[in-house]
Protein backbone atom coordinates (compact mmCIF):
# COMPACT_ATOMS: atom_id res chain seq x y z
CA UNK A 1 0.00 0.00 0.00
CA UNK A 2 1.37 3.40 -0.80
CA UNK A 3 2.10 5.94 1.96
CA UNK A 4 -0.69 8.09 0.81
CA UNK A 5 -3.25 5.40 1.22
CA UNK A 6 -1.88 4.56 4.67
CA UNK A 7 -2.20 8.20 5.72
CA UNK A 8 -5.78 8.35 4.47
CA UNK A 9 -6.64 5.11 6.36
CA UNK A 10 -5.14 6.31 9.62
CA UNK A 11 -6.85 9.67 9.37
CA UNK A 12 -10.18 8.03 8.71
CA UNK A 13 -9.70 5.70 11.71
CA UNK A 14 -8.85 8.61 14.00
CA UNK A 15 -11.85 10.53 12.77
CA UNK A 16 -14.16 7.59 13.52
CA UNK A 17 -12.68 7.22 17.00
CA UNK A 18 -13.08 10.92 17.68
CA UNK A 19 -16.69 10.95 16.57
CA UNK A 20 -17.55 7.80 18.51
CA UNK A 21 -15.79 9.05 21.64
CA UNK A 22 -17.49 12.40 21.48
CA UNK A 23 -20.88 10.79 21.06
CA UNK A 24 -20.22 8.48 23.97
CA UNK A 25 -19.11 11.43 26.10
CA UNK A 26 -22.28 13.38 25.50
CA UNK A 27 -24.47 10.36 25.97
CA UNK A 28 -22.87 9.34 29.28
CA UNK A 29 -22.73 12.87 30.59
CA UNK A 30 -26.40 13.28 29.96
CA UNK A 31 -27.06 10.14 32.01
CA UNK A 32 -25.03 11.48 34.83
CA UNK A 33 -22.08 9.19 34.47
CA UNK A 34 -18.44 10.08 34.08
CA UNK A 35 -16.06 12.25 36.06
CA UNK A 36 -17.36 15.53 34.79
CA UNK A 37 -20.73 15.54 36.55
CA UNK A 38 -20.68 13.49 39.73
CA UNK A 39 -24.02 12.67 41.33
CA UNK A 40 -25.07 15.09 44.09
CA UNK A 41 -23.95 13.90 47.52
CA UNK A 42 -26.61 13.07 50.09
CA UNK A 43 -27.18 15.85 52.63
CA UNK A 44 -25.17 15.37 55.85
CA UNK A 45 -27.12 14.06 58.81
CA UNK A 46 -28.33 16.92 60.99
CA UNK A 47 -27.03 17.69 64.47
CA UNK A 48 -29.21 18.50 67.42
CA UNK A 49 -29.52 22.17 68.29
CA UNK A 50 -31.48 22.78 71.46
CA UNK A 51 -32.75 26.19 72.51
CA UNK A 52 -33.07 27.09 76.20
CA UNK A 53 -36.47 28.70 76.70
CA UNK A 54 -36.02 29.52 80.38
CA UNK A 55 -32.99 29.49 82.68
CA UNK A 56 -33.48 29.74 86.44
CA UNK A 57 -30.99 30.36 89.23
CA UNK A 58 -31.81 29.30 92.77
CA UNK A 59 -29.38 31.25 94.88
CA UNK A 60 -29.30 30.99 98.68
CA UNK A 61 -27.52 34.32 98.95
CA UNK A 62 -29.68 36.15 96.37
CA UNK A 63 -26.76 37.62 94.49
CA UNK A 64 -27.12 39.53 91.22
CA UNK A 65 -24.36 37.49 89.57
CA UNK A 66 -26.27 34.25 90.06
CA UNK A 67 -28.30 34.87 86.93
CA UNK A 68 -25.20 35.24 84.77
CA UNK A 69 -23.69 32.10 86.29
CA UNK A 70 -26.83 30.21 85.40
CA UNK A 71 -26.86 31.60 81.86
CA UNK A 72 -23.23 30.64 81.30
CA UNK A 73 -23.76 27.19 82.79
CA UNK A 74 -26.83 26.64 80.64
CA UNK A 75 -24.59 26.66 77.57
CA UNK A 76 -22.77 23.64 78.94
CA UNK A 77 -26.06 21.87 79.52
CA UNK A 78 -27.15 22.70 75.99
CA UNK A 79 -23.87 21.35 74.65
CA UNK A 80 -24.45 18.09 76.51
CA UNK A 81 -28.02 17.81 75.20
CA UNK A 82 -26.91 18.53 71.63
CA UNK A 83 -24.20 15.87 71.72
CA UNK A 84 -26.47 13.33 73.35
CA UNK A 85 -29.50 13.80 71.12
CA UNK A 86 -27.40 13.92 67.96
CA UNK A 87 -26.08 10.51 68.77
CA UNK A 88 -29.19 9.01 70.32
CA UNK A 89 -31.79 10.14 67.78
CA UNK A 90 -30.20 11.69 64.69
CA UNK A 91 -27.78 8.93 63.68
CA UNK A 92 -30.13 6.01 62.95
CA UNK A 93 -27.58 4.21 60.77
CA UNK A 94 -25.31 3.80 63.77
CA UNK A 95 -27.84 1.62 65.53
CA UNK A 96 -27.31 -1.11 62.96
CA UNK A 97 -24.45 -3.20 64.35
CA UNK A 98 -21.28 -3.01 62.32
CA UNK A 99 -20.45 -6.55 61.14
CA UNK A 100 -16.75 -5.64 61.05
CA UNK A 101 -16.06 -3.14 63.77
CA UNK A 102 -12.61 -1.66 64.07
CA UNK A 103 -10.59 -2.81 67.08
CA UNK A 104 -11.24 -0.57 70.05
CA UNK A 105 -14.16 1.16 68.37
CA UNK A 106 -16.97 1.89 70.78
CA UNK A 107 -20.55 0.99 70.08
CA UNK A 108 -23.06 3.80 70.03
CA UNK A 109 -24.50 2.50 73.29
CA UNK A 110 -21.10 2.67 74.93
CA UNK A 111 -20.64 6.23 73.70
CA UNK A 112 -24.05 7.32 74.96
CA UNK A 113 -23.31 5.81 78.37
CA UNK A 114 -20.43 8.24 78.79
CA UNK A 115 -22.87 11.12 79.11
CA UNK A 116 -24.00 9.65 82.43
CA UNK A 117 -22.22 9.59 85.76
CA UNK A 118 -20.51 6.29 86.66
CA UNK A 119 -23.09 5.44 89.33
CA UNK A 120 -25.85 5.81 86.73
CA UNK A 121 -24.18 4.03 83.80
CA UNK A 122 -25.25 0.56 84.85
CA UNK A 123 -28.85 1.65 84.40
CA UNK A 124 -28.51 2.47 80.70
CA UNK A 125 -28.45 -0.97 79.08
CA UNK A 126 -31.91 -2.10 80.14
CA UNK A 127 -33.41 1.35 79.56
CA UNK A 128 -31.77 2.13 76.24
CA UNK A 129 -35.07 1.75 74.40
CA UNK A 130 -36.46 4.75 76.25
CA UNK A 131 -33.26 6.76 76.08
CA UNK A 132 -32.62 6.56 72.33
CA UNK A 133 -33.76 5.11 68.98
CA UNK A 134 -32.00 1.87 69.92
CA UNK A 135 -33.29 -1.02 67.83
CA UNK A 136 -35.77 1.27 66.08
CA UNK A 137 -32.81 3.00 64.49
CA UNK A 138 -32.49 0.26 61.88
CA UNK A 139 -35.94 1.21 60.56
CA UNK A 140 -34.94 4.72 59.58
CA UNK A 141 -32.85 6.06 56.75
CA UNK A 142 -32.75 9.48 58.31
CA UNK A 143 -34.19 11.45 61.21
CA UNK A 144 -34.59 15.22 60.98
CA UNK A 145 -35.13 17.33 64.08
CA UNK A 146 -38.38 19.29 64.12
CA UNK A 147 -38.53 20.81 67.59
CA UNK A 148 -35.79 20.92 70.20
CA UNK A 149 -36.48 22.78 73.42
CA UNK A 150 -34.81 22.89 76.78
CA UNK A 151 -38.02 24.21 78.30
CA UNK A 152 -36.55 24.95 81.72
CA UNK A 153 -33.00 24.63 82.96
CA UNK A 154 -32.60 25.28 86.70
CA UNK A 155 -29.40 25.65 88.65
CA UNK A 156 -28.67 25.66 92.35
CA UNK A 157 -26.03 28.34 92.96
CA UNK A 158 -23.64 27.58 95.79
CA UNK A 159 -22.05 30.04 98.21
CA UNK A 160 -18.94 30.09 96.01
CA UNK A 161 -21.11 31.08 93.01
CA UNK A 162 -20.65 27.71 91.35
CA UNK A 163 -23.50 25.78 89.77
CA UNK A 164 -22.85 22.17 90.75
CA UNK A 165 -26.26 20.77 89.99
CA UNK A 166 -28.84 21.36 87.28
CA UNK A 167 -32.26 20.13 86.27
CA UNK A 168 -33.36 20.30 82.65
CA UNK A 169 -36.84 19.61 81.30
CA UNK A 170 -36.70 19.01 77.58
CA UNK A 171 -38.87 18.32 74.56
CA UNK A 172 -37.48 16.75 71.39
CA UNK A 173 -39.43 15.97 68.24
CA UNK A 174 -38.03 14.49 65.08
CA UNK A 175 -39.36 13.22 61.76
CA UNK A 176 -38.05 9.84 60.68
CA UNK A 177 -37.79 8.77 57.03
CA UNK A 178 -38.08 5.01 56.89
CA UNK A 179 -36.07 2.72 54.67
CA UNK A 180 -39.32 1.20 53.51
CA UNK A 181 -40.49 3.78 50.98
CA UNK A 182 -44.08 2.66 51.35
CA UNK A 183 -44.14 4.06 54.88
CA UNK A 184 -44.72 7.71 55.43
CA UNK A 185 -42.68 9.87 57.80
CA UNK A 186 -42.72 8.79 61.45
CA UNK A 187 -43.01 11.34 64.24
CA UNK A 188 -40.57 10.70 67.06
CA UNK A 189 -41.13 12.47 70.40
CA UNK A 190 -38.84 12.31 73.41
CA UNK A 191 -39.61 14.18 76.62
CA UNK A 192 -37.31 14.11 79.61
CA UNK A 193 -36.21 15.54 82.91
CA UNK A 194 -32.50 15.20 83.51
CA UNK A 195 -30.68 15.77 86.79
CA UNK A 196 -27.07 16.67 86.17
CA UNK A 197 -23.96 17.24 88.22
CA UNK A 198 -21.03 19.38 87.16
CA UNK A 199 -17.96 17.35 86.27
CA UNK A 200 -14.99 19.49 85.39
CA UNK A 201 -16.07 21.93 82.73
CA UNK A 202 -19.17 20.02 81.70
CA UNK A 203 -22.19 18.23 83.13
CA UNK A 204 -23.06 14.59 83.35
CA UNK A 205 -26.45 12.99 83.97
CA UNK A 206 -27.13 11.71 87.47
CA UNK A 207 -30.78 10.78 87.10
CA UNK A 208 -33.59 10.95 84.57
CA UNK A 209 -37.26 10.49 83.80
CA UNK A 210 -37.92 9.97 80.12
CA UNK A 211 -40.67 9.05 77.69
CA UNK A 212 -40.15 7.98 74.09
CA UNK A 213 -42.87 7.71 71.46
CA UNK A 214 -42.71 6.73 67.81
CA UNK A 215 -45.86 5.50 66.10
CA UNK A 216 -47.34 2.84 68.34
CA UNK A 217 -44.10 2.41 70.26
CA UNK A 218 -43.97 3.98 73.71
CA UNK A 219 -41.19 3.52 76.26
CA UNK A 220 -40.79 5.17 79.65
CA UNK A 221 -37.93 4.91 82.11
CA UNK A 222 -36.64 6.57 85.21
CA UNK A 223 -33.47 6.16 87.15
CA UNK A 224 -31.85 7.72 90.18
CA UNK A 225 -35.30 8.38 91.48
CA UNK A 226 -37.13 6.08 93.80
CA UNK A 227 -39.39 3.86 91.80
CA UNK A 228 -36.90 3.61 88.97
CA UNK A 229 -38.57 2.02 85.99
CA UNK A 230 -37.12 -0.20 83.34
CA UNK A 231 -38.32 -0.75 79.79
CA UNK A 232 -41.80 -2.04 79.24
CA UNK B 1 -41.78 45.96 170.19
CA UNK B 2 -41.53 48.86 167.79
CA UNK B 3 -43.17 48.97 164.40
CA UNK B 4 -41.50 50.10 161.25
CA UNK B 5 -43.04 53.37 160.32
CA UNK B 6 -42.75 54.85 156.84
CA UNK B 7 -43.46 58.41 156.11
CA UNK B 8 -46.16 58.96 153.45
CA UNK B 9 -43.51 60.11 150.94
CA UNK B 10 -41.51 56.97 151.40
CA UNK B 11 -44.64 54.86 151.28
CA UNK B 12 -45.30 56.24 147.80
CA UNK B 13 -41.77 55.46 146.74
CA UNK B 14 -42.04 51.91 147.96
CA UNK B 15 -45.38 51.51 146.23
CA UNK B 16 -43.90 52.73 142.96
CA UNK B 17 -40.95 50.38 143.29
CA UNK B 18 -43.26 47.47 144.05
CA UNK B 19 -45.40 48.35 141.05
CA UNK B 20 -42.35 48.52 138.81
CA UNK B 21 -41.11 45.21 140.16
CA UNK B 22 -44.49 43.60 139.60
CA UNK B 23 -44.66 45.00 136.07
CA UNK B 24 -41.20 43.66 135.37
CA UNK B 25 -42.11 40.21 136.61
CA UNK B 26 -45.33 40.18 134.63
CA UNK B 27 -43.63 41.46 131.50
CA UNK B 28 -40.88 38.95 131.84
CA UNK B 29 -43.41 36.18 132.25
CA UNK B 30 -45.27 37.28 129.14
CA UNK B 31 -42.01 37.57 127.21
CA UNK B 32 -40.91 34.11 128.37
CA UNK B 33 -44.26 32.55 127.51
CA UNK B 34 -44.18 34.15 124.08
CA UNK B 35 -40.73 32.85 123.23
CA UNK B 36 -41.98 30.08 120.89
CA UNK B 37 -43.49 32.75 118.66
CA UNK B 38 -40.49 35.01 118.35
CA UNK B 39 -39.43 33.80 114.94
CA UNK B 40 -36.24 35.18 113.56
CA UNK B 41 -34.88 36.20 116.95
CA UNK B 42 -31.10 36.20 116.91
CA UNK B 43 -30.25 33.65 114.30
CA UNK B 44 -27.18 31.86 115.62
CA UNK B 45 -25.60 31.38 112.23
CA UNK B 46 -25.48 28.55 109.71
CA UNK B 47 -23.56 26.10 111.93
CA UNK B 48 -26.45 25.71 114.34
CA UNK B 49 -28.49 23.53 112.01
CA UNK B 50 -27.09 21.02 109.60
CA UNK B 51 -27.25 17.82 107.67
CA UNK B 52 -24.19 15.63 107.99
CA UNK B 53 -22.98 12.41 106.47
CA UNK B 54 -21.78 9.81 108.96
CA UNK B 55 -18.13 9.19 108.35
CA UNK B 56 -17.57 5.99 106.44
CA UNK B 57 -21.24 5.46 105.69
CA UNK B 58 -22.07 4.33 102.17
CA UNK B 59 -25.55 4.67 100.73
CA UNK B 60 -26.20 3.49 97.18
CA UNK B 61 -29.85 4.07 96.34
CA UNK B 62 -29.23 2.82 92.81
CA UNK B 63 -28.64 -0.57 94.43
CA UNK B 64 -31.80 -0.28 96.47
CA UNK B 65 -29.97 0.33 99.75
CA UNK B 66 -32.15 1.07 102.77
CA UNK B 67 -31.69 4.56 104.22
CA UNK B 68 -31.37 5.51 107.89
CA UNK B 69 -31.25 9.16 108.93
CA UNK B 70 -30.90 10.49 112.47
CA UNK B 71 -32.94 13.61 113.27
CA UNK B 72 -31.97 15.44 116.45
CA UNK B 73 -33.24 18.71 117.88
CA UNK B 74 -31.28 20.76 120.37
CA UNK B 75 -32.84 22.37 123.42
CA UNK B 76 -30.45 25.25 122.97
CA UNK B 77 -32.32 28.51 122.70
CA UNK B 78 -29.61 30.20 120.66
CA UNK B 79 -26.12 29.44 119.49
CA UNK B 80 -24.82 26.21 117.96
CA UNK B 81 -26.28 23.00 119.40
CA UNK B 82 -22.88 21.64 120.25
CA UNK B 83 -22.23 24.63 122.49
CA UNK B 84 -24.08 23.28 125.51
CA UNK B 85 -27.32 22.02 124.01
CA UNK B 86 -28.83 18.62 124.78
CA UNK B 87 -30.81 16.39 122.42
CA UNK B 88 -34.39 17.49 123.05
CA UNK B 89 -35.75 15.50 120.10
CA UNK B 90 -34.32 12.21 118.90
CA UNK B 91 -35.53 10.20 115.91
CA UNK B 92 -34.29 7.76 113.32
CA UNK B 93 -36.05 7.86 109.96
CA UNK B 94 -35.76 4.53 108.15
CA UNK B 95 -36.76 4.33 104.49
CA UNK B 96 -37.10 1.47 102.03
CA UNK B 97 -36.72 3.15 98.62
CA UNK B 98 -38.12 0.24 96.66
CA UNK B 99 -41.30 0.08 98.74
CA UNK B 100 -41.49 3.86 99.16
CA UNK B 101 -42.29 3.29 102.79
CA UNK B 102 -40.54 3.30 106.13
CA UNK B 103 -40.56 3.97 109.83
CA UNK B 104 -40.01 6.97 112.04
CA UNK B 105 -38.47 5.71 115.29
CA UNK B 106 -38.89 8.08 118.19
CA UNK B 107 -36.73 8.08 121.34
CA UNK B 108 -37.48 9.94 124.59
CA UNK B 109 -34.72 12.41 125.29
CA UNK B 110 -34.09 10.91 128.73
CA UNK B 111 -33.39 7.50 127.21
CA UNK B 112 -30.75 5.85 129.36
CA UNK B 113 -28.00 4.49 127.08
CA UNK B 114 -24.45 3.40 127.89
CA UNK B 115 -24.83 4.60 131.45
CA UNK B 116 -26.02 8.10 130.62
CA UNK B 117 -29.05 10.02 129.43
CA UNK B 118 -28.95 10.54 125.69
CA UNK B 119 -29.64 14.25 126.06
CA UNK B 120 -26.62 14.58 128.36
CA UNK B 121 -24.41 12.69 125.93
CA UNK B 122 -25.31 15.26 123.28
CA UNK B 123 -24.77 18.11 125.71
CA UNK B 124 -21.32 17.05 126.82
CA UNK B 125 -19.89 15.18 123.85
CA UNK B 126 -21.79 16.63 120.92
CA UNK B 127 -24.53 15.50 118.59
CA UNK B 128 -22.24 13.29 116.52
CA UNK B 129 -21.48 11.35 119.70
CA UNK B 130 -25.20 11.03 120.34
CA UNK B 131 -25.64 9.58 116.86
CA UNK B 132 -22.85 7.08 117.49
CA UNK B 133 -24.55 5.92 120.67
CA UNK B 134 -27.80 5.48 118.78
CA UNK B 135 -26.06 3.45 116.09
CA UNK B 136 -24.52 1.13 118.65
CA UNK B 137 -27.71 0.80 120.64
CA UNK B 138 -30.02 0.08 117.72
CA UNK B 139 -27.62 -1.64 115.34
CA UNK B 140 -29.06 0.53 112.56
CA UNK B 141 -26.51 1.81 110.01
CA UNK B 142 -27.29 5.51 110.19
CA UNK B 143 -26.02 7.16 107.00
CA UNK B 144 -26.88 10.81 107.64
CA UNK B 145 -28.03 12.89 110.54
CA UNK B 146 -29.80 16.22 110.69
CA UNK B 147 -29.66 18.59 113.64
CA UNK B 148 -31.76 21.59 114.44
CA UNK B 149 -32.37 24.03 117.26
CA UNK B 150 -35.11 26.40 118.29
CA UNK B 151 -34.62 29.56 116.30
CA UNK B 152 -33.38 27.96 113.10
CA UNK B 153 -36.14 25.37 113.29
CA UNK B 154 -38.69 28.15 113.34
CA UNK B 155 -36.90 30.14 110.64
CA UNK B 156 -36.83 27.11 108.34
CA UNK B 157 -40.54 26.51 108.66
CA UNK B 158 -41.34 30.19 108.23
CA UNK B 159 -39.13 30.39 105.14
CA UNK B 160 -41.10 27.54 103.61
CA UNK B 161 -44.42 29.21 104.32
CA UNK B 162 -45.50 27.09 107.25
CA UNK B 163 -46.58 23.49 107.48
CA UNK B 164 -49.87 21.58 107.74
CA UNK B 165 -49.92 19.35 110.81
CA UNK B 166 -52.69 16.95 111.77
CA UNK B 167 -52.87 17.64 115.51
CA UNK B 168 -53.80 14.32 117.14
CA UNK B 169 -55.38 15.68 120.30
CA UNK B 170 -56.35 19.00 121.87
CA UNK B 171 -53.49 20.87 123.51
CA UNK B 172 -53.57 23.58 126.15
CA UNK B 173 -50.11 23.96 127.64
CA UNK B 174 -48.90 27.39 128.70
CA UNK B 175 -45.36 26.13 129.32
CA UNK B 176 -44.72 25.27 125.70
CA UNK B 177 -47.27 27.65 124.26
CA UNK B 178 -49.13 24.77 122.61
CA UNK B 179 -52.80 25.68 122.21
CA UNK B 180 -54.36 23.60 119.45
CA UNK B 181 -57.61 21.95 118.54
CA UNK B 182 -57.34 18.46 117.06
CA UNK B 183 -57.26 18.16 113.28
CA UNK B 184 -55.41 19.77 110.36
CA UNK B 185 -53.69 22.95 111.47
CA UNK B 186 -51.51 25.34 109.51
CA UNK B 187 -48.49 26.13 111.66
CA UNK B 188 -45.76 28.68 111.32
CA UNK B 189 -42.41 28.09 112.99
CA UNK B 190 -43.44 29.19 116.47
CA UNK B 191 -46.56 27.04 116.48
CA UNK B 192 -44.64 24.03 115.21
CA UNK B 193 -42.03 24.46 117.91
CA UNK B 194 -44.69 24.66 120.61
CA UNK B 195 -46.38 21.55 119.23
CA UNK B 196 -43.15 19.57 119.39
CA UNK B 197 -42.16 20.81 122.83
CA UNK B 198 -45.44 20.12 124.61
CA UNK B 199 -45.02 17.25 127.08
CA UNK B 200 -47.13 18.28 130.02
CA UNK B 201 -50.30 18.14 127.95
CA UNK B 202 -49.35 15.21 125.70
CA UNK B 203 -50.53 11.67 126.48
CA UNK B 204 -47.62 9.77 128.01
CA UNK B 205 -45.65 12.93 128.75
CA UNK B 206 -42.26 12.65 127.12
CA UNK B 207 -43.35 9.60 125.13
CA UNK B 208 -46.28 11.55 123.75
CA UNK B 209 -44.09 14.52 122.93
CA UNK B 210 -41.64 12.46 120.94
CA UNK B 211 -44.53 10.78 119.12
CA UNK B 212 -45.84 14.23 118.15
CA UNK B 213 -42.39 15.13 116.85
CA UNK B 214 -42.75 12.14 114.55
CA UNK B 215 -46.09 13.56 113.40
CA UNK B 216 -44.28 16.76 112.45
CA UNK B 217 -41.70 14.81 110.45
CA UNK B 218 -44.53 13.16 108.53
CA UNK B 219 -46.08 16.57 107.90
CA UNK B 220 -42.76 17.88 106.57
CA UNK B 221 -42.48 14.96 104.18
CA UNK B 222 -46.02 15.57 102.95
CA UNK B 223 -45.33 19.24 102.36
CA UNK B 224 -42.19 18.51 100.40
CA UNK B 225 -43.95 15.86 98.35
CA UNK B 226 -46.83 18.19 97.51
CA UNK B 227 -44.55 21.01 96.43
CA UNK B 228 -41.93 19.11 94.49
CA UNK B 229 -44.14 17.63 91.76
CA UNK B 230 -42.35 20.28 89.71
CA UNK B 231 -38.76 18.98 89.98
CA UNK B 232 -37.38 22.49 89.62
CA UNK B 233 -39.00 23.44 92.94
CA UNK B 234 -36.70 21.14 94.80
CA UNK B 235 -34.07 23.84 94.44
CA UNK B 236 -36.28 26.18 96.51
CA UNK B 237 -35.86 23.76 99.40
CA UNK B 238 -32.15 23.41 98.77
CA UNK B 239 -31.88 27.19 98.78
CA UNK B 240 -33.65 27.48 102.14
CA UNK B 241 -31.56 24.66 103.57
CA UNK B 242 -28.38 26.32 102.39
CA UNK B 243 -29.45 29.63 103.88
CA UNK B 244 -30.29 28.26 107.31
CA UNK B 245 -28.12 25.19 107.69
CA UNK B 246 -24.76 23.64 107.14
CA UNK B 247 -24.95 20.89 104.52
CA UNK B 248 -22.03 18.62 105.29
CA UNK B 249 -22.62 16.04 102.57
CA UNK B 250 -21.93 15.74 98.83
CA UNK B 251 -24.41 17.63 96.67
CA UNK B 252 -25.19 14.42 94.78
CA UNK B 253 -26.27 12.75 98.04
CA UNK B 254 -28.42 15.77 98.87
CA UNK B 255 -30.20 15.47 95.51
CA UNK B 256 -30.75 11.75 96.05
CA UNK B 257 -32.23 12.44 99.49
CA UNK B 258 -34.51 15.02 97.90
CA UNK B 259 -35.62 12.50 95.26
CA UNK B 260 -36.38 9.98 97.93
CA UNK B 261 -38.33 12.46 100.04
CA UNK B 262 -40.30 13.37 96.94
CA UNK B 263 -41.32 9.81 96.22
CA UNK B 264 -42.16 8.59 99.70
CA UNK B 265 -45.82 8.54 100.70
CA UNK B 266 -45.88 9.96 104.25
CA UNK B 267 -48.93 7.83 104.97
CA UNK B 268 -46.67 4.83 104.40
CA UNK B 269 -44.28 6.01 107.12
CA UNK B 270 -45.12 4.30 110.40
CA UNK B 271 -44.63 6.52 113.43
CA UNK B 272 -43.25 4.35 116.26
CA UNK B 273 -42.08 5.46 119.70
CA UNK B 274 -39.68 2.97 121.23
CA UNK B 275 -41.42 1.59 124.29
CA UNK B 276 -39.89 1.95 127.72
CA UNK B 277 -40.52 2.94 131.30
CA UNK B 278 -39.50 5.81 133.50
CA UNK B 279 -37.20 5.27 136.42
CA UNK B 280 -34.18 6.62 138.18
CA UNK B 281 -30.48 6.23 137.71
CA UNK B 282 -28.92 7.71 140.77
CA UNK B 283 -30.56 11.09 141.22
CA UNK B 284 -31.52 11.40 137.56
CA UNK B 285 -34.95 10.70 136.16
CA UNK B 286 -34.43 8.49 133.12
CA UNK B 287 -36.25 6.31 130.60
CA UNK B 288 -35.28 2.68 130.32
CA UNK B 289 -36.03 1.55 126.77
CA UNK B 290 -37.66 -1.83 126.08
CA UNK B 291 -37.42 -2.08 122.30
CA UNK B 292 -38.22 -5.80 122.02
CA UNK B 293 -37.85 -6.69 118.33
CA UNK B 294 -38.38 -3.11 117.13
CA UNK B 295 -34.85 -2.59 115.90
CA UNK B 296 -34.64 -6.03 114.25
CA UNK B 297 -37.82 -5.41 112.31
CA UNK B 298 -36.66 -2.01 111.12
CA UNK B 299 -33.14 -3.19 110.31
CA UNK B 300 -34.32 -5.87 107.90
CA UNK B 301 -36.41 -3.75 105.53
CA UNK B 302 -36.91 -0.36 107.28
CA UNK B 303 -40.55 -1.29 107.90
CA UNK B 304 -41.90 -1.76 111.44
Amino acid sequence: MSGRKILIAVSAFLAVVAVAGGAAFFLLRGAGFGPFKPPPPPPPPPDASFQALEVRASDAAERPEAGQVATDSSQKVIALLNDYYTLAFLRPQRWTPDPSPSPGEKTIEETITEYFLPETQASIAERIGALSLAELGGRFERVNPVRQEAQVISFHIEHDVSAPVAVATIYFEGSGTTKDKKEGPVTIVHTATYWMLAVGDTYRILGYEVEFKADTVKETAAFGLVGSRGPR
Amino acid sequence: MSKTYLRPRNRRRVAKLAALLLAGVMGGTVWWAARPFRSGAQSPGPEAVGIHKVEGAVWRPERGDLLFVGVLGSDNRSGPPNAGGGCDAVHIVAINPQLRAGTILNFPRDSYLEGRKLTDICRSAGFAAGVDVLRRHTGLPIHFWAQTEFSNFMALIDALGGIEVNVPQAMNDWRSGAFFSPGPTHMLGGHALAFTRNRYDAPGGDFGRTTNQGVLIQAALQKFRNESTDPHRIFDYVKVARRHTTLDLPIGDLIKLAWLAREIDPAAMVNVTVPGSTGSAGAASVVFLSPGDTYDRVRSDAIY
